[in-house]
């Protein structure tokens, strides 16, 4: 075969499809050692050689002292209590007492977002809490060889951990570690660990709208904490930036992405720390009715159906937006029925109706639906049902409305029938007369 | 059609006969073929209807007793389902399995080639309960079919101790809740090549309980892995490899295959290892019939004989009506659809007994295929008509007698479909109809040809540039590459450093490291070369999406005005969006297809033969090397269905593709054309016509897909007075994919045989003056196409 690489060339050249960011940096190599990478990366990065010479990752520490300012207020009020009800938001940890004696939060930064064994995470940070400060502690690879060491030193750090904190690890940060040391057929030490993702219960409190996933954490530290990023590398940029810095072995490439994990670490410990207040404190303490309608959420999973109907009516008069109002007094209402105080669960679904405007929305719909139940079978009243029906009607398309329409002609046939049973009964005493 | 529909005489379809008696109604339904036949043989028809009829005698079984190395439980589950002692070639495959030997175990149809490889499987688990065994199947389908049997075995073993063993597909339709169980719960799992490329080893940390303890891997139908499918499987093999040895596992391959000439071969090249050949089938065999059917010439000039499909339909309905359960394969869709309506058509009967003839194609949804299956196997269903899809080894149970719709293309095929029919004892037969595609009339006209040669070759090429660099993506996705290792016989180093130029890797330390954000196995199609293909949008209601055509076939089948063909359904090409992949088609009814007219020129870049034979000067006429080919599609015709006949054409402007190949091709000197004894044009016609020979006769050697080749040939200008007289024709055959496939090689070492059969089927073919069995239609190729092709193949030779 003539010239193996000259055609090796064209055809991966032909096939190359997704353009990887323009690498305007110095040439691969550049004469640089393997060792001079390590021990420039070690002095740029502020970080030291993990275990012995020669070790291709680097371990980077840095100290976030109590009184430092994050956002609006110090990293010490973002430390942990450990009466912090960590049971609400996650009730299979309610009988973990002694979670608190240290917990781990923990951040991964990967080469790619697909999975699969070619993908690694290059970049691991855990922080905790110290006496006087949170840490923030890093492993880097600098190399395929660097993955060892530093799942061996990640795996002392999570057999340390009592309660391991996380943003969507459950689905990604943990299960993507677990494939790393599969790979390398070491044990898993996250199996037994408990773990807390932060990302569902910030839905909960946090998320505006029904659909509203986009709960991000750079969000929620602007939102929740009051902190801005300046200059963050953004998320898709992150691998490029690792395969950049493996090329060139410049390390000032890679500094933004540990600052960026950093900041992440400190953010999910505060906002953590924000929502483990807030349930604490309960919903009057709340400046957002989101968050009293996420509470009660928790409080009505809890069992503790008074203080979850309290935050629900709490959250549908500080609401100002129609629909965050009426999911609050849909959830409210659905309470009451369920406490059997069935008046209250009319009044919550009449609001919903009386501020309705038209189209109605699915609750509003649902809420005119349960008054037309409500006063057909509970109140007969069918003169009302046949009302609420008919508005429901008119807010009703496609496969519904012959549901609609047999609640109607049901209605009908019992009014009929009353009627008939009316005029029987005045009869005879017309008849008398 | 329908006209015709009428006129057919309506039967009620007999009941099934007895087993007792099936023997005889067979005999009787061939009695007028023999007849025929015979008759044939006296006087001398020089177009016989009956070609051949061949007796194969019937064949004793030889047993050998169950190993005593194998558990006891397993040998009592066999016993209960009546197997008491193994066929010989059963206990030969499971020895040298048990003893850690690859093996490959060719036998026929229905000769309990299952048990080969369960029985060293089951035996592992019972041993050893952490043992997993991985099995692949070309199609889902099969794998389903197996599962079955495999759970209905485990189940009788009983297994003790251990819980269950479990068995689980792993497919592109296992939903995405039960993944996660079946890799950790599974000591058998049936999966197919292009998940274990996606789905499983990329994740192989998922599977690390698997690729630990895995001591089994089933390649079950060896022989469907040939040309592009089998060079990817090849690769995925040696990345299979890569991961076991990662996890510390030595698997045992245990191959099964249909008849082929090279199964041994194939299965090293596909595994990477040696393996053992099984090849004497201790399975008994029934007496069989095997019978050439030719329709006749209905008009000799054109060299157009009665409708094949026709002709099937008669020869099927003579065994139905005599209580016989039969399968007929067809070629396509389109045919087994027609030919399933022409079958329920002739039978009248009860309500519901058209039921008792059955369509089965891809396509089908499985429900329904299961459906068939069954019915087939319970004798409800008393005839199928399938495509290929039956060809493989889904259980429907032994039927009476095989029709086949045309030549299957290859003799292998030939032969797993006549295996279809006939049971263990008693009496079966096979009749093969002959369309008047070339191939088809030279295996009819010189039946020895197929009694007689051995099977063909199943050729695979793992090194293809273009699939071995997809696959070493791949594979340093999955497990970083070191600096000394090896992968496949090219120099995987040098690959690496051009891919770490373009930044899919880097070298650290020892080892290349994967740095790229994507998935490179998303970026791989195993059943083509390049991922990139063709969508096809119905407009006909709405737009809908009914297809895809890879990009090397999509200027051919999808130019403007091309009619696709899907399901039966005929759709015209409305516009043809090149840039953005698209057709769009819409749904006609007409009574044509078209062909495309290809125009490639190809310029030779490395003439290998020449290597091979440096020292010697020799005026060689066959050569085999490197090409450059650039093709194009310069203009369609429309062919009518059935009779083939031409019946207008159009032109086409269509971009260029150009492809970097292997080529075999002959090269006539100058002074044997100046030589020839006829006049300018007509020796262009006969060169081409030689050709056009040669290029149907070659796939019938390659056991490859006719379009797996190309034909140029250079040389025959239009001003071929004066070309002709000072420049030597060349006659390219080549490998119509990027990086070849590995065609062009042995097709070189068949030249001799080449020019032999495509003499046989010119000098054979009983047309007067050329036709689409031989030289191609007069029409096309002139006047004296046939005979120059004649005279210069003599002179050649």
């Amino acid at each position: 075969m003539k010239n193996l690489a000259k055609r090796l060339r064209a055809i991966v050249r032909d096939n190359r499809r997704e353009l990887t960011v323009e690498p305007d940096l110095p040439q691969p190599g550049g004469g640089l050692t393997f060792n001079d990478v390590v021990s420039r990366s070690a002095d740029v990065l502020g970080g030291s050689v993990l275990g012995q010479e020669g070790s291709a990752c680097l371990v980077v520490d840095r100290v976030y002292d109590a009184d430092r300012y994050h956002g609006s207020r110090t990293v010490e009020s973002y430390r942990l209590s450990p009466d912090a009800p960590l049971g609400l938001f996650e009730p299979k940890l309610a009988s973990t007492p002694e979670w608190a004696s240290r917990t781990v939060f923990f951040d991964i930064e990967t080469t790619g977002l697909s999975g699969g064994a070619g993908t690694v995470a290059f970049l691991v940070g855990c922080g905790w809490y110290e006496a006087e400060a949170f840490r923030v502690r890093q492993w880097l690879m600098l190399g395929p060889a660097g993955e060892r060491p530093l799942l061996d030193a990640l795996g002392r750090a999570m057999d340390d951990a009592s309660l391991l904190v996380t943003f969507n690890g459950r689905t990604f940060d943990v299960p993507f570690m677990e494939t790393r040391w599969a790979f390398h057929r070491q044990s898993t030490p996250t199996d037994d660990l408990p773990h807390f993702d932060m990302l569902p219960a910030a839905r909960r409190l946090w998320s505006r709208r029904e659909d509203d996933t986009s709960c991000s954490l750079t969000a929620l530290e602007r939102s929740v904490l009051g902190f801005h990023r300046v200059g963050d590398v953004p998320g898709f940029e992150i691998p490029v930036r690792y395969f950049q810095f493996l090329r060139t072995g410049e390390p000032s490439i890679i500094d933004g992405v540990l600052e960026h994990n950093r900041l992440d670490l400190v953010s999910l410990a505060a906002v953590t720390a924000r929502a483990f207040q807030l349930a604490s404190e309960g919903p009057t303490w709340c400046r957002e009715a989101c968050e009293q309608l996420g509470l009660g959420h928790l409080y009505e999973r809890q069992g503790d159906l008074e203080r979850a109907a309290e935050a629900f009516a709490l959250a549908a008069s500080r609401a100002d937006e129609r629909d965050l109002r009426a999911r609050a007094l849909e959830r409210l209402a659905l309470l009451r029925r369920r406490m059997r105080r069935f008046d209250e669960a009319v009044d919550a679904w009449q609001t919903i109706v009386d501020r309705a405007k038209r189209p109605f929305s699915a609750i509003e719909r649902r809420a005119a639906e349960a008054l037309a139940i409500h006063h057909e079978h509970r109140a007969h009243d069918l003169a009302s049902a046949q009302r609420y029906a008919e508005v429901v009607r008119g807010q009703t398309s496609g496969r519904r409305v012959a549901d609609v329409d047999h609640r109607l002609g049901r209605l009908a046939k019992k009014l009929e029938l009353e009627k008939q049973k009316g005029d029987l009964a005045v009869a005879p005493l017309l008849d008398s007369e | 059609m329908s006209s015709d529909r009428r006129r057919l005489p309506m039967t009620v379809l007999p009941a099934l006969v007895d087993a007792k008696s099936k023997d005889e109604s067979l005999s009787l339904a061939l009695s007028r073929m023999l007849a025929e036949h015979e008759q044939a043989l006296q006087g001398d028809d020089d177009d016989p209807h009956v070609t051949a009829v061949r007796r194969l005698d019937p064949v004793e079984a030889r047993y050998a007793p169950f190993p005593d190395s194998l558990d006891p439980r397993l040998i009592a589950a066999f016993r209960k389902r009546g197997i008491d002692q193994l066929y010989s070639h059963q206990a030969e495959a499971i020895a040298h399995a048990t003893a850690g030997r690859n093996v490959v175990t060719v036998t026929p149809t229905a000769s309990g080639k299952t048990l080969c490889y369960n029985a060293p499987v089951i035996d592992a688990i019972l041993k050893d309960s952490s043992t997993r065994a991985l099995y692949l199947f070309p199609t889902k389908a099969l794998a389903q079919d197996q599962l079955a049997e495999l759970h209905q075995l485990a189940e009788l073993v009983g297994f003790e101790g251990g819980g269950e063993i479990g068995v689980f597909t792993y497919d592109g339709d296992t939903p995405q809740d039960a993944r996660r169980a079946i890799r950790g719960r599974a000591h058998v799992v049936l999966s197919n090549p292009d998940m274990v490329h996606s789905g499983i080893l990329p994740h192989h940390p998922r599977w690390a309980k698997l690729f630990e303890n895995l001591q089994y891997i089933i390649i079950d139908e060896l022989h469907a892995y040939r040309g592009v499918f089998g060079s990817h499987l090849a690769n995925i093999l040696r990345r299979l490899h890569r991961v076991c040895r990662h996890y510390g596992s030595t698997p045992v391959f245990i191959c099964s295959s249909a008849t082929i000439a090279n199964p041994k071969d194939l299965a090293e090249k596909l595994t990477g290892a040696p393996c053992e050949l099984v090849e004497q089938s201790g399975a008994p065999r029934g007496e069989k019939y095997f019978i050439f059917v030719n329709p006749p010439v209905v008009n000799a000039q054109l060299g157009i004989r009665r409708s094949y499909l026709a002709e099937t339909r008669r020869v099927a309905i003579e065994f139905l009506k005599r209580g016989l359960q039969i399968i007929v394969f067809a070629q396509s869709r389109l045919s087994t659809e027609i030919l399933t309506t022409y079958l329920k058509d002739a039978f009248a009967g009860p309500p519901g007994a058209a039921e008792v003839v059955r369509g089965y194609r891809g396509g089908y949804l499985p429900l329904r295929r299961r459906e068939i299956e069954r019915g087939l196997r319970e004798g409800s269903v008393r005839c199928v008509v399938s495509t290929s899809a039956l060809e493989l080894g889904i259980d429907i149970g032994a039927l009476d007698v095989t029709v086949m719709a045309g030549y299957p293309g290859t003799i292998a095929a030939t032969w797993q479909r006549a295996g279809r029919a006939g049971r263990r004892s008693g009496r079966s037969a096979a009749v093969l109809v002959a369309s008047s595609a070339p191939i088809d009339q030279f295996v009819a006209r010189n039946p020895d040809y197929f009694f007689d040669a051995s099977p063909e070759h199943a050729l695979v090429n793992p090194d293809n540039l273009h699939i071995l660099l997809a696959h070493v993506k791949c594979a340093a996705f999955e497990l970083p590459f070191t600096t000394t290792e090896t992968f496949g016989t090219l120099n995987v180093q040098e690959m690496l450093q051009i891919l770490s130029e373009e930044q899919f890797v880097q070298l650290a330390g020892d080892q290349w490291q994967w740095t790229h954000e994507s998935y490179p196995a998303d970026a791989v199609s195993l059943r083509s070369v390049t991922s990139d293909n063709f969508i096809i949008v119905d407009l006909t209601h709405g737009e809908r999406v009914i297809g895809e055509t890879d990009f090397t076939s999509a200027p051919s089948v999808l130019h403007e005005k091309a009619i696709y063909i899907i399901e039966g359904q005929l759709y015209q090409v409305e516009r043809l969006d090149f840039d953005n992949r698209k057709a769009f088609v819409r749904g006609v009814e007409c009574d044509y297809y078209t062909d495309a007219i290809d125009y490639a020129k190809v310029t030779i870049l490395d003439d290998m033969s020449s290597e091979a034979i440096s020292g010697e000067i020799t005026s060689e006429l066959k050569h085999h090397g490197e090409v450059h080919v650039v093709s194009r599609v310069v203009g369609f015709k429309k062919i009518k269905f059935y009779t083939n006949e031409n019946i207008g054409s159009g032109e086409l402007d269509l971009p260029e593709q150009q492809m970097h190949t292997s080529s075999y091709w002959v090269t006539i000197p100058a002074e044997t054309m100046e030589a020839l004894p006829f006049g300018g044009a007509d020796k262009r016609d006969g060169v081409l016509g030689l050709a056009f020979a040669m290029r149907n006769v070659a796939p019938l050697l390659l056991m490859c897909d006719s379009h797996d080749l190309g034909l140029s040939v250079d040389g025959v200008g239009t001003d071929e007075a004066k070309t002709l007289t000072t420049v030597a024709p060349t006659i390219f055959i080549y490998d119509n994919y990027p990086g070849g496939i590995g065609f062009s090689e042995p097709l070189f070492q068949m030249h001799a045989d080449l020019l032999a059969r495509t003499q046989e089927l010119i000098d054979g073919c009983p047309c007067q003056s050329g036709c689409p069995s031989c030289v191609g239609p007069e029409g096309a190729t002139g006047p004296l196409a046939k005979a120059v092709a004649s005279h210069l193949l003599a002179v050649l030779r």
